[in-house]
């Protein structure tokens, strides 16, 4: 499997990334894989972030097939930019990752259910997405508050569109902030997506100020 | 299943009579797919909910003002299809209906309204088939696993798949 056999679908280039956001994406997708790299001791492939909309029909094939089974860290995160962000990997990927971590050999079954398993994904995905978080939230100057990491193997499409649905994203399109990372000789590549809430109505926008609408939405930051 | 594949997406409804096409919802996770079919008038029908109720989950900013499909919403989804069925000749006494999904696919990531997002999709769908004076034949709904729901226009035939459970007929 190549990084390009998951990675996300996208419309054109530059449809909603402003430059501004796609050189913070990048440098936040960097760092994300930059963490996995020190985590699994090895030099992995890191493909920069970018922000792209997606009709909403379309979300639960970011990742291929809908049907298509797909392990995923899920955080959803509150703050100034909330949302929800997922580390995602095909299940051979995951049980790879979670074996390099626990220095043990991958069974080959792409099951990662055990209960050391599972601890090794959440961990990584926590990382990892901490460190994307990190970035965007220093950027930004508001705090972003990671829930505890979920790790789920289920059909793509079920956990993407579920995961947009709980964050109240349910716009003709939404916003997502893709990064690609791997190792194609370990077998493991996956991604990251984030994908920023909807902007508050404008009745509750009190006390948040120009930055938070602005990263749910396609302008541009000043 | 062979034929032609009609993929029904998030917030969409699709009616057809054409035999050779089996109508497939992908993927569903707190989604809801309804299947609809009149064994006489050989009409099937399925739809793919995303939220409940459009007037409390409709998007309250943005858009394009041409306003959210009709299939997005439990309680406007269902009228929808079945108005589209009868259109198409089906009479909504015959209709066999057949649900899945409404699951909770990210249990413990969190709680409040959104996280169970599954089980009001499936109350709302209930409640709107109520109103129709229908009810479900069969139903696969709930639990933390994702489903896809296929429905065969040439005799009605419904299935459920899950990963690592195989398919069986609903």
């Amino acid at each position: 499997m190549t990084l390009d056999a998951v990675q996300p679908k996208t419309r054109a280039p530059g449809q909603t990334g402003a430059a501004e956001w796609d050189e913070l994406f990048a440098r936040a997708a960097v760092t994300a894989g930059k963490s996995l790299e020190l985590m699994a001791g090895r030099p992995l492939d890191i493909r920069a972030g970018k922000a792209v909309a997606v009709p909403l029909g379309e979300v639960p094939a970011l990742a291929g097939s809908p049907e298509d089974p797909l392990t995923v860290v899920f955080v959803a995160v509150e703050g100034g930019a909330a949302g929800q962000a997922l580390l995602c990997l095909r299940p051979e990927g995951a049980e790879r990752l979670a074996a390099l971590l626990l220095g043990r050999s991958p069974a080959g079954s792409g099951q990662v259910h055990d209960f050391l398993g599972l601890s090794a994904l959440a961990e990584a995905g926590n990382v990892a997405l901490s460190a994307f978080l990190n970035v965007v939230s220093d950027r930004t100057g508001r705090p972003l508050r990671p829930s505890v990491p979920v790790v789920v193997t289920d059909m793509a499409g079920a956990i993407l569109a579920s995961a947009l649905v709980s964050g109240g994203n349910v716009e003709e399109e939404a916003i997502v902030v893709e990064a690609g990372f791997g190792s194609a000789a370990e077998g493991m590549e996956g991604f990251i997506l984030y994908l920023p809430g909807p902007p508050p109505p404008a009745e509750h926008r009190g006390g948040r100020d120009r930055d938070e609408v602005e990263l749910a939405g396609p302008s541009p930051r000043p | 299943m062979n034929g032609q594949i009609v993929s029904v997406n998030l917030g969409e409804s699709k009616v057809s009579t054409d035999p050779s096409v089996t109508m497939v919802c992908f993927g569903l996770g707190s989604c809801v797919g309804l299947a609809a079919y009149d064994p006489q008038a050989r009409v099937a029908g399925l739809t793919h909910v995303v939220l409940p109720a459009s007037v409390e989950d409709r998007p309250t900013h943005g858009g394009n003002g041409a306003g959210p499909a009709p299939g997005r919403f439990a309680d406007t989804a269902v009228p929808h299809l079945i108005a589209a069925m009868e259109a198409k000749g089906a009479s909504r006494r015959r209709l066999s209906v057949r649900l899945a999904g409404g699951a909770q696919m990210l249990a413990f990531a969190g709680s409040g309204p959104m996280w169970e997002i599954g089980q009001r999709n499936v109350a709302a769908v209930h409640q709107a088939l109520a109103a129709a004076g229908l009810s479900p034949a069969a139903e696969d709904v709930g639990g933390n696993s994702g489903r896809t729901l296929r429905l065969a226009v040439d005799g009605g035939r419904v299935t459920v798949s899950v990963v690592g459970r195989g398919e069986h007929e609903l």
